[in-house]
């Protein structure tokens, strides 16, 4: 039973994780400002650019 | 919720794979602008989500067969995920040399070892998984080499983690991706080490020696027919007995001269809890031994496993398929039922459930349990019971199946037996209109 009520907690908390940055994927589509959305110190552009 | 959770979890783990790797990119346009590159990235990071999954679902922690069904289903899902992995891990560097091609041409020195450490343990731990997949496919190897060179897999996954944890790139220093990543290597790491080094040591067993042997005096040919060797054995306690469903199978291994000792799956045939049934078909390099055990050699019992059991009782009428020795696990349901009809959660049968049972077997001499069916059929009420000779009538099909049920949707069929019969009798099944959840295997080839 115990184990049971762990596994559905953890698929609720994976499930609550994918939906919150869904949100925040779509926020950064469409240029919302957000802290954590500038986190990236790099990307494949400025790679390539360098390279 | 139960069937499908397990299946949930690793639907999750790659969608919030995919969401951070999406914000790890100060400008999003660039996944589009440079599509080899994101090809690159999404390969490496899903094929490892789903490496860690396979190690995972190979770890025969309880809570796994709670979340994906029975441990046959587990490894069925955990060949698929391992191929999908390894297809993914393998496009990667696919994909890095076209990304690269307009500057570097049609130079493959990026698949050659000779960067930093952290490339060249990739490309180590991508050349140990593909040696071990093409061993385990093409090297026809025994059973206990089968399963020694699996362990491998442990040294692919830990190249695999300095790899993606040090190697140079946009998503490896965007931290919330770089933590998820070492939260699903750990989860596999885990089950690797769980199930290599402490599984044999931490898991339940139970001790028990062999008391009895049927036909062992005999050449088992001489009594079941060349086509279908099986050796029964009964096993006795030495310590606390095995608890478990009837249906359910358990690991076992036999401590006896000329066979070597790694565990092997067998279903229960039993519901008796004091001494275990096995009825073991001679057909692989180690079951062909087994007629060298004798009685009062010891046996280690790990388990037990699976989940056969699930919806037995649960629908009005039950079809039950066993073909060959298939018909294992059904001997004990039907077994564990008669000795305790409230087996299965407190449920007891009512009279208007009904078990419409089929044994399918080539001809007489392979149906070597018919007298033992056909007096269950004296002791349990609602059981009618079928034997279907494929020599003389034919295979058995969905309409033979369904000639007596009434309602479809208060009906359940159980199948156990060689995977193509499983499969053809679910796909006329799903036909006639059952639905998937109707239709319950117990693979018992998927090792």
């Amino acid at each position: 039973m115990l184990r049971k009520i762990i596994l559905e907690i953890t698929v609720v908390l994976l499930a609550g994780l994918t939906i919150f940055l869904t949100v925040l994927v779509i926020a950064k589509a469409v240029g919302l400002p957000w802290p954590i959305l500038s986190a990236g110190q790099t990307d494949s552009l400025s790679l390539w650019q360098a390279l | 919720m139960k069937r499908y959770s397990g299946k949930l979890l690793i639907l999750f783990s790659l969608l919030i794979t995919l969401g951070f790797y999406l914000l790890s990119k100060s400008d999003l346009s660039t996944v589009i602008i440079l599509p080899w590159f994101t090809l690159d990235q999404l390969s490496a990071l899903l094929g490892s989500v789903l490496f860690a999954w396979s190690f995972i679902l190979a770890s025969r922690w309880a809570w796994i067969e709670l979340a994906f069904g029975g441990l046959d289903q587990i490894y069925r899902l955990h060949q698929k995920i391992g191929k999908l992995a390894f297809g993914l891990l393998l496009a990667h560097p696919l994909f890095l040399l076209a990304a690269y091609a307009p500057m570097r041409g049609g130079d493959a020195g990026l698949l050659l070892p000779g960067g930093n450490l952290a490339n060249d343990l990739g490309k180590a731990g991508l050349l140990v998984m593909a040696i071990i997949i093409i061993a385990l496919i093409y090297g026809k190897l025994r059973y206990d080499w089968f399963v020694k060179i699996q362990k491998f897999f442990g040294l692919a996954l830990a190249f695999g983690i300095f790899h993606i944890l040090f190697v140079s790139s946009d998503v490896a220093d965007y931290w919330p991706l770089g933590w998820w990543m070492i939260l699903l290597f750990a989860c596999g790491l885990v089950a690797y080490i769980y199930r290599e080094l402490l599984y044999a040591r931490l898991s339940r067993r139970h001790y028990y020696e062999v008391a009895e042997i049927n036909n062992h005096d005999n050449p088992p040919s001489q009594r079941y027919g060349e086509a279908s060797q099986i050796i029964e054995f009964n096993l006795r306690p030495l310590g606390k007995p095995l608890k478990h469903h009837g249906g359910q199978f358990a690991y076992f291994s036999f401590c006896s001269q000329g066979l070597t000792e790694e565990p092997h799956p067998f279903s229960l045939a039993s519901g008796n809890e004091q001494v275990l049934r096995l009825a073991c078909r001679l057909c692989g390099d180690w079951t062909n031994l087994l007629p060298q055990v004798k009685v009062g050699d010891k046996v280690t019992v790990f388990g037990p496993h699976g989940h056969f059991y699930d919806d037995w009782q649960k629908y009005r009428q039950t079809i039950a398929v066993a073909g060959g020795i298939g018909i294992t696990p059904f001997l004990g349901l039907l077994d564990a039922e008669r000795q305790k009809p409230r087996l299965f959660g407190g449920r007891a049968r009512t009279a208007n459930q009904t078990i419409n049972f089929f044994y399918a077997c080539k001809n007489q001499t392979e149906a070597i349990f018919d007298a033992e069916l056909r007096a269950l059929t004296q002791t349990l009420n609602g059981l009618t019971y079928n034997l279907c000779l494929s020599q003389t009538d034919g295979r058995l099909t969905a309409d033979k199946l369904l000639a007596d049920v009434d309602d479809l949707s208060s009906t359940a069929v159980f199948l156990c037996g060689p995977a193509t019969m499983m499969k053809d009798l679910a796909k006329q099944l799903q036909a006639r209109g059952m639905k998937k959840e109707q239709i319950i295997f117990e693979d018992f080839s998927y090792h």
